[in-house]
């Protein structure tokens, strides 16, 4: 019976078939506040990370590099925001930070934010 | 081709959602059966079980790997267990309510015998289903959200529906005509059109979202694509059996076997691509 198709239900088919049944993708991370490999005057009171979408508001972290270990910073989410509390990190020259956020569809995503102080 | 490696829980992930996929699908079709021949199937209750089993396993898998996550948050190949408290966060999360909400449905849609409370049932597992993958990020509010749950209902009775026949054919558990078997046949083929034509729809709006997309996620995509083509000459072939006057069971039931091997490892990589970034 689908072999006496009329033509153009075949090429409909032929052209289903060559695009992509596909999933949605994961947030992203689109920009930070401060940018990455930026030196800046005074160390920032906060961080805050901006994804594309939002991201689970209860299972996030983030670390700072600092006196030879990791230290959990607080931090909060607010719809695609994550925001970094520094003011207990102290004062350092560079600040590396280590962050992990969960998106709605149980996604992780991590990653690793650097930036320096004159 | 990283994306296979950053990702630590990939594959349970994935085998998650194919568990729970697969206990739908096996709850859609006995419910298609049970509605063509008007009575309960010969082993309804081992179906149901097998369903259930599944469905629990799913859960639990998916569970598990986001809670392992949540506990080693950065050291993604160590695999320190979760103590009580991110367990309680995981289940706290939309993403471990739509999998909770999934094992209450599934209780409902396995055990009961009203058949209004399975259909409930299965589509409440339908929609947990959505709401913990990615187009249910936005809610129900969203297009997307019921794009996705139109194309998953129809990808569930499909299947569902191939497995149990493939289960009656080869078992010889239920007796199958050839009025049977062409029920199905008129069924899949407009069934199939919707989920290429859903397919279709969510890809282009992912196209729109996303743009280039990661070479992982492309090699799948070709993978995925091959094996859908897989499936449609296999469903031809069958088709072109059913037409002749005298068809060979064997020779059909060959043709179903292979049509099952690739729905299986569609369904596979199906489960794979919900798990990778698409860049």
């Amino acid at each position: 019976m689908l072999a006496k198709k009329p033509y153009p239900m075949k090429i409909l088919l032929i052209v289903m078939l060559l695009c992509p049944l596909s999933s949605w993708g994961h947030s992203k991370l689109v920009t930070t506040e401060p940018a990455n490999g930026v030196v800046l005057d005074t160390p920032p009171k906060l961080v805050t990370l901006n994804f594309n979408k939002p991201i689970e508001p209860k299972l996030h972290r983030a670390e700072v590099w600092s006196g030879g270990v990791w230290r959990v910073l607080p931090s909060e989410v607010g719809g695609n925001v994550l925001t970094i509390d520094l003011k207990e990190s102290g004062s350092l020259s560079e600040y590396k930070i280590r962050w992990s956020v969960m998106s709605p569809d149980g996604h992780r995503q991590r990653g690793l934010l650097r930036f320096f102080v004159k | 081709m990283s994306a296979f490696l950053d990702h630590a829980h990939l594959l349970d992930g994935a085998l998650a959602r194919v568990a729970a996929y697969m206990a739908l699908s096996l709850l859609t079709g006995v419910w298609l059966w049970q509605r063509r021949w008007r009575r309960l199937l010969r082993h309804d209750i081992y179906y149901r079980l097998s369903a259930f089993a599944l469905g629990v396993l799913g859960l639990l898998i998916a569970l598990s790997s986001v809670a392992l996550e949540a506990a080693t948050p950065f050291s993604s190949g160590s695999m320190e267990f979760p103590n009580s408290e991110e367990v309680t966060q995981v289940l706290n999360t939309s993403f471990g309510i739509a999998w909770l909400m999934y094992g209450a449905f599934l209780l409902m849609a396995a055990m009961s015998k009203s058949r209004w409370l399975v259909l409930v049932g299965l589509m409440g597992m339908l929609l947990s289903m959505v709401l913990s993958s990615h187009a249910g990020d936005g809610g129900i509010g969203q297009l997307i959200f019921w794009i996705d749950f139109f194309h998953l209902g129809c990808v569930l009775i499909w299947l569902g529906g191939l497995t149990l026949m493939l289960v009656f054919r080869l078992s010889g558990a239920e007796k199958t005509t050839k009025g049977d078997l062409q029920f199905f046949s008129r069924l899949a083929l407009p069934v199939f059109m919707l989920i290429l034509g859903s397919g279709v729809t969510r890809a282009v709006f992912q196209y729109y979202e996303e743009g280039v997309l990661e070479q992982a996620y492309i090699v799948m995509l070709i993978i995925k694509i091959g094996l859908v083509m897989g499936v449609i000459a296999c469903a031809w072939q069958l088709r072109c059996k059913l037409q002749q006057t005298d068809v060979k069971a064997s020779a059909y039931d060959n043709g179903v076997s292979l049509e099952y091997f690739f729905a299986i490892l569609l369904l596979l990589v199906t489960g794979l691509l919900t798990q990778l970034p698409p860049n």
